[in-house]
């Protein structure tokens, strides 16, 4: 099963950052990842995200199940471009692929691993209230972080009640897992319906939850707990993040 | 049944939690979906979470399809697709369920789309439609961020086409005949794409 939950509240500098600051640290490096197209490049943007990673002491055990996606839709994207591409000399003197086809898909195989791996970095450095927090300086509507912020509070229950539904059916002889393609495809409809009709029968307790609190009321100002404030280290990432989008935007190393 | 707010276009907590709730049970059926096979480019042979949000669309209108953005926005980095491109595969994925949404209430099909033949075909319209626009909108993405090449995208725009279309066209209208009846006496239907009037009255 799945986690969202990768957050560990550890004591290191970037665990420190206020969650404005670990967003844009993190989007930059996505950014400008998209940004360049230099094999060199990528492969410093990707030896930074690493040494994040280290600096944040994130066990590779957490990542793992991001890398492994990455490799995988890499793998793709590389095989997308080296079948596809004719531009350039073949690579094995008169046949294969292109030296143009190879750039590309390392390239592109890169950039899939550098967003995915600060995916991680973000959701390991920044707890859902952070990210809220973070969201709402980053000027998101309030309702939108809420809404956010809920659905990711609702996935594991949702994938447990998933997770039971299979169980259960698997209980009284169904195979989910065998078959072809087709045949799991089609039987996938069997968990579906059961999660759709046991999740929406939460509507009614969670919106009267919501309304007990006066929430989203017309001309109220939200308070909140916590107070926001942005160290010097902070603006200095914030102001950073911006020069180096800005800088990477013009030059396009 | 919590009381429903008469602003209209105003999300009330009704509106909240069903976006939220669409959301996450996208994200579910992402990850869960990621293990069918994959096409080159990156492309969901079946694209699991589209059997739901095409009925999303239907019930809750543009609250259901909100769950399409949310949720790919969740599940991105699960698919290997990170924030940043998932951003705009959110942004994407609304298309097609804003099609057959506004399809099914500009053309009175009943929600309930099996119950009689032009239902069906109109319901089925609509998705292989919305399912092409969003197919090619979706690539140019790919192309647009160098994650493909030019003459993978011809191939690529299909499977994501034929991903979408055998979810929804073939599996959606169970979920639509099977739980339909249930939101009709929940009185979660909006009658309109963009408003937030609910009610047991559906159209067609």
């Amino acid at each position: 099963m799945f986690t969202y939950a990768i957050y560990q509240p550890l004591k290191t500098p970037l665990h420190g950052l206020n969650p404005a600051a670990k967003l844009a640290l993190t989007l930059t490096v996505m950014i400008v990842m998209l940004v360049t197209s230099r094999l060199l490049v990528g492969l410093g943007i990707l030896a930074a995200v690493v040494a994040l990673l280290t600096a944040a002491r994130a066990p590779l055990g957490r990542i793992f199940p991001f890398v492994r996606a990455a490799l995988a839709l890499s793998v793709i994207f590389a095989i997308s471009w080296l079948v596809f591409t004719h531009d350039g000399r073949p690579v094995f003197g008169s046949w294969g692929p292109t030296d143009h086809a190879v750039t590309a898909a390392a390239v592109a195989g890169l950039r899939v691993l550098v967003m995915v791996l600060a995916s991680a970095l973000l959701l390991f450095i920044t707890s859902e209230t952070e990210l809220l927090q973070g969201l709402r300086r980053l000027r998101v509507p309030y309702v939108a972080c809420f809404t956010l912020m809920l659905s990711l509070r609702l996935l594991p229950s949702l994938t447990e009640d998933l997770a039971v539904i299979r169980q259960a059916q698997m209980c009284r002889g169904f195979e989910l897992q065998r078959g072809s393609f087709i045949e799991r495809a089609r039987r996938s409809i069997t968990g579906i319906v059961p999660l759709v009709a046991i999740a929406f029968r939460r509507v009614d307790t969670l919106a009267r939850a919501l309304e007990s609190r006066a929430f989203n009321l017309r001309g109220m100002h939200r308070t909140t707990y916590r107070e926001d404030v942005l160290r010097v280290i902070d603006r200095v990432v914030l102001a950073g993040s911006v020069l180096i989008i800005a800088a990477f935007v013009i030059v396009r190393p | 049944m919590a009381e429903e707010r008469p602003q209209r276009g105003r999300a009330g907590a009704i509106q909240i939690v069903i976006v939220a709730l669409s959301s996450a049970i996208y994200a579910v059926l992402g990850i869960a979906g990621a293990t069918f096979t994959v096409a080159p480019g990156g492309i969901v042979i079946f694209y699991l979470p589209a059997i739901f949000i095409y009925p999303a669309a239907i019930w809750f209108g543009a609250w259901g399809v909100l769950g399409a953005f949310f949720g790919t926005l969740l599940f991105s980095p699960f698919f290997g697709y990170g924030f940043a491109l998932g951003l705009s595969f959110a942004v994407v994925d609304m298309i097609s369920p804003t099609t057959v949404g506004l399809a099914q209430r500009a053309l009175r099909v009943n929600p309930a789309v099996v119950t009689t033949r032009r239902d069906f075909i109109l319901f089925a319209v609509a998705v292989i439609v919305g399912a092409a626009i969003e197919a090619v909108i979706g690539n140019g993405v790919l192309l647009v961020f160098g994650l493909t090449s030019v003459g993978g995208l011809p191939f690529s725009t299909f499977v994501w086409w034929t991903g979408e279309v055998t979810a929804g066209v073939i599996l959606s209208p169970i979920l639509l005949r099977v739980l339909t009846p249930q939101f009709k006496r929940m009185g979660l239907f909006h009658q309109s794409f963009f408003g937030t009037q609910r009610g047991a009255r559906i159209i067609g």
